[in-house]
């Protein structure tokens, strides 16, 4: 199993094209997926988190990071679901909330939470609170993470955590914000659970809080 | 009364226009666009260090002709001077001449890129600027062709795609202050909006912060007054933000 090591460093390098073939490969020998995924590829993805935040790689090395492992697991998810596997990994929403149509920030989050083990629905841009309600409920989502780019749009994070306190579900998830205009202070002031300044911290906060993957 | 006023340049023929109806001695110095660009803290740097030196001489007030800006106005200290900021999110506030205002059109129209004649006469940054710019600090600036090289021709349109901020985008609104040389640009961005395939609208801009700043007509709803000895702080409320005294 030694070329498996290969999947890792696609991942890790960026190259989708291998990331597939050492997938097939590894699925034709009948190798457990879980395996590919776990060791291979999320510590991968951990690796690129730390070069992103240490200035080592840059956003399009993270996209391209992002696409290997999606590429990788496209192979991958129908063999877990049609094996009627119970998909336990945990659920997190992200959205970028209402009037805001950014999502640069909100992708590389969701494409790392991904890379971290997370199942990820992305509602999009634009979000109002009941449709962020409405996805946790469907989905059974323990984690919602909010993005704003401008400071017009940055109270609808508040909404959206008032508008779970009023539904009476804020205790459920753990919610984070995140976003250019976004600081402890103001994340503090609304109530929401946390905020980082970049994506990778972010999800190694979201970890943090959900008791995952500690190491 | 005696202000120095410091501000971007994308108010200059505004503010200059509000000067001339004022009876203020006003002394003015308008900071490129571009810092903008920069992080919060890079942008507040380069205008602290303007006001650092008009703090050394004896001004009533120091203006600024900023809004939140992102959040560079967060921990500005008034040393000597008091500082007069406008309580609005951004230019298209200032301009529109009211926060309420800006915000009513912002949330029936998602995905609007605003334009007004000083956005678009500066729109290139200077080489010191880029190069300490956001986008080059994470790499999003990369020219085509290196792109090309380091991910390969096929990866190509998922990254341009990818870091395309404004791809969402979907209406151009110009903002109109009533400037002389105002119909060139507005039909210019008229055209910016037809070959992106946006819906483009004129908006009835507003001097009327800028000369209320000018002035010294600072009402508290308007106007946050940075008092020497405090600084400015986030708040969560319509106020945008707040001042404190700065042993707390």
């Amino acid at each position: 199993m030694n070329y498996l090591e290969k999947l890792h460093d696609a991942v890790l390098n960026g190259n989708p094209t291998i990331a597939v073939e050492i997938t097939e490969k590894a699925l034709r020998e009948k190798i457990d997926p879980h395996i590919l995924i776990n060791e291979y590829m999320i510590r991968a993805m951990d690796e690129v988190g730390v070069r992103f935040e240490r200035f080592e790689y840059f956003i399009p090395q993270l996209l391209m990071s992002a696409k290997a492992m999606k590429s990788a697991m496209a192979l991958i998810r129908p063999l877990l679901i049609s094996e009627g596997e119970e998909d336990n990994s945990i659920c997190a929403i992200t959205g970028t909330v209402k009037g805001d149509v950014h999502d640069i920030g909100k992708n590389l989050l969701g494409a790392l939470l991904e890379g971290g083990g997370f199942r990820v629905v992305d509602l999009g841009t634009n979000v109002s609170p009941e449709q962020f309600i409405e996805a946790v409920e469907t989905h059974k989502a323990k984690l919602v993470c909010m993005s704003a780019l401008l400071t017009t749009t940055m109270p609808g994070m508040k909404t959206t955590i008032d508008a779970f306190k009023d539904a009476g579900i804020r205790d459920e998830v753990i919610m984070l914000v995140g976003g250019a205009p976004v600081t402890h202070h103001f994340a503090k002031d609304i109530g929401a659970d946390g905020y980082k300044d970049n994506a990778s911290a972010g999800v190694v906060l979201a970890k943090k809080l959900l008791g995952v993957g500690q190491k | 009364m005696n202000f120095k006023l410091i501000s971007c340049e994308v108010f200059k023929h505004e503010l200059l226009h509000c000067i001339n109806k004022s009876n203020n001695n006003i002394d003015t110095e308008f900071i490129a666009k571009g810092i903008h660009d920069l992080n919060s803290k890079g942008m507040q740097n380069r205008i602290v260090k303007s006001i650092q030196k008009a703090d050394q001489k004896r001004f009533d007030a120091i203006l600024l002709g900023y809004g939140l800006c992102n959040t560079w106005i967060y921990g500005l200290v008034a040393h000597k001077t008091p500082l007069i900021v406008p309580r609005i999110h951004d230019c298209i506030g200032v301009l529109l001449g009211s926060k309420q205002k800006y915000l009513d059109y912002y949330f029936e129209n998602p995905g609007t890129y605003y334009q007004s004649v000083g956005w678009m006469e500066n729109t290139e940054n200077k080489p010191i600027i880029k190069k300490r710019s956001l986008q080059r600090l994470y790499g999003m600036d990369m020219p085509q062709d290196e792109l090309k090289a380091q991910f390969g021709e096929e990866n190509l349109d998922y990254l341009n795609n990818a870091m395309d901020q404004i791809k969402h985008y979907s209406n151009m609104a110009f903002i109109d202050t009533g400037l002389d040389s105002q119909h060139n640009y507005q039909k210019k961005a008229m055209a910016k909006a037809e070959i992106k395939n946006w819906s483009f609208d004129v908006l009835k801009g507003s001097k009327k912060l800028l000369q209320q700043l000018i002035n010294g007509d600072w009402p508290e709803s308007e106007f946050l007054v940075v008092k020497p000895g405090s600084k400015v702080e986030q708040s969560v409320g319509e106020d945008l933000m707040t001042a404190v005294p700065l042993i707390f």
